[in-house]
């Protein structure tokens, strides 16, 4: 479904990421983990278009989207939930849904708005009785609903997810990992960074471990579970 | 929602009793306030709905003003059709400026604008063969004709009731345009350009519509300005009337669309009738401004939103 391929990328003259390359195939969940700074957020922001890279291709279903802007990669399929929530904080919760409806016209057509807010509450039913709440009103945990939220409104093929539990009691982390299982299942294919490591690898069908913009490891979380010194050289975890 | 209503009708009833009723000075000032409310309006649009901060709106509201006065002294063209034209080539140098100052961002677009301002301001200075330069040209305001029935815009009654029909539809407009899913993602772009275009949005586009509708709207003023003195001149470009908006804008309550309206309503009337007896009028204006910066941001419309809602 996405390939990233020998992708390099420079913040003006200092060079962040060194010839990732990644694979994500229809269906899974990738984790990209690693500690503080080495690269998943400039990862995640190559893919959607943010930052463009200066050597190698991203091709999402057999068409390269490393030179499209990004409002045009958001049509195609890519959803994204930024690191920190970035709602629109003067909205409600229910117009910061909608918006991510508006912008795609066979959304409006095939389907009526009521239909897919339904479809989203199934999933998150506590944003039911806030929707015409502004969203500066909620909690962290509740505006990490309404990203979601809103980026699922959109029918999204590939939903990419920086941080999700950034700032969650531990409770909720517990049942972000749920619902980013649930969402899978619905047949959204997720690629998520995390800090919380354990909770990546409780729901991750794959695993990339980033350090210093490189690529260091590629596999299946069993696998690494099994390597300590890995998990403690570049996560810091036993 | 009942409130609402009952305000709005309130405040129509009151709107159209008062062109009778005014004294001359008062009906001459209302009309001026109706005509630059408009132009608050049209400017909020740009910046308290879609975060630009120009600083050169005085351009469409001369372009148009010339727009309109330009087919009628020389061609003789009816108020219909002259109003047309001013709003049409209004609506043209909108994309045209747009285009190229929309995709600056922050201190730079401010920049651009205040550099188109000063040009054309120039170039209306300059062109005297076509503008009258400072001098200005005067021109006989056609009549309003509807189909057998006509008008004439001498009657200071007809006047008022002309320039508050247009302040009446324009505020619809804009309020039906902010309330529309377009509005919504105007306020989105406002808030956060970078989420904006994560979630699809071509922000460049959107920014430039909101441009335009500001200089559709701000070009409306400019003509009906023309159309009420009769006159145009190179001061129409002045950049002092692209400071006027954002005074009335902050004042008043960026974002909200009623507040720019207040703010004419609380400064114009200083200017009126304090300008008249104490030349330094404008250091109350000043005042005005740091008292409703330090202690209402968000200006007076804004601060009252803000206290009903937490409320």
């Amino acid at each position: 479904m996405l390939r990233v391929e020998d992708v390099d990328v420079f913040y003006g003259k200092s060079h962040i990421l060194h010839g990732i390359e990644m694979d994500i195939q229809h269906g899974q969940i990738v984790a990209l983990l690693g500690r503080n700074g080495v690269g998943k957020t400039t990862t995640i922001k190559t893919i959607i278009g943010i930052l463009k890279p200066k050597k190698g291709r991203i091709i999402f279903e057999g068409q390269e989207i490393s030179k499209i802007p990004t409002h045009e990669i958001a049509r195609i399929g890519i959803s994204y939930v930024p690191q920190g929530r970035r709602l629109f904080n003067k909205l409600t919760v229910l117009e910061n849904i909608i918006i991510g409806l508006t912008v795609k016209k066979e959304l409006r057509n095939n389907e009526s708005y009521q239909d897919k807010i339904k479809k989203v509450l199934e999933i998150f039913p506590q944003l039911e009785s806030l929707l015409n709440r502004p969203v500066e009103t909620l909690s962290g945990g509740e505006q990490q609903m309404v990203a979601i939220a809103r980026a699922l409104v959109t029918n999204p093929k590939l939903l990419l997810m920086d941080e999700p539990s950034e700032g969650l009691m531990p409770v909720l982390v517990q049942k972000l990992g749920d619902t980013i299982k649930l969402i899978n299942q619905m047949g959204v294919t997720i690629l998520l960074t995390e800090q919380n490591v354990s909770m990546a690898l409780k729901i991750a069908d794959k695993v990339y471990i980033m350090d210093n913009g490189e690529i260091r490891f590629k596999g299946n979380p069993t696998r690494l579970l099994k390597d300590e010194d890995l998990l403690l050289k570049y996560l810091g975890v036993r | 929602m009942k409130n609402r209503l009952i305000l709005y009708v309130l405040v129509l009833v009151i709107l159209f009793s008062l062109g009778f009723t005014l004294p001359t000075d008062m009906r001459s000032l209302s009309i001026d306030i109706f005509i630059f409310a408009i132009y608050a309006m049209a400017y909020d649009i740009l910046y308290g709905y879609t975060g630009q901060f120009s600083y050169g709106q005085a351009v469409f509201f001369g372009v148009a003003a010339y727009g309109l006065l330009l087919p009628v002294l020389h061609t003789n063209t009816n108020l219909w059709v002259s109003l047309t034209i001013a709003l049409v080539i209004t609506v043209v140098f909108g994309i045209v400026l747009g285009f190229l100052a929309v995709r600056l961002g922050g201190a730079y677009f401010v920049i651009i604008t205040i550099i188109f301002n000063l040009t054309f301001y120039l170039i209306a200075l300059d062109w005297i063969w076509l503008t009258g330069g400072d001098d200005g040209l005067t021109f006989r305001a056609p009549k309003i004709e509807f189909g057998v029935f006509s008008l004439s815009l001498y009657d200071p009654v007809v006047t008022y009731y002309f320039m508050l029909s247009f302040l009446l539809a324009s505020y619809l407009i804009l309020k039906r345009l902010i309330s529309s899913p377009i509005g919504k993602v105007l306020i989105a772009i406002r808030e956060n350009e970078e989420r904006a275009q994560l979630i699809g949005y071509n922000v460049f586009r959107y920014k430039l519509l909101a441009y335009v509708v500001s200089a559709l709207f701000t070009g409306l003023s400019g003509a009906l300005y023309s159309l009420r003195t009769r006159y145009a001149s190179a001061d129409y470009f002045n950049i002092a009337l692209s400071v006027q908006p954002i005074i009335w804008t902050l004042v008043g309550g960026a974002g909200t669309l009623t507040g720019p309206i207040v703010g004419v309503i609380l400064i114009n009337p200083l200017i009126y009738y304090i300008g008249v007896w104490w030349k330094h009028y404008l250091s109350i204006i000043g005042a005005l401004m740091i008292f409703v910066v330090i202690y209402s941001p968000k200006g007076i419309v804004g601060n009252l939103i803000n206290k009903i809602e937490k409320s």
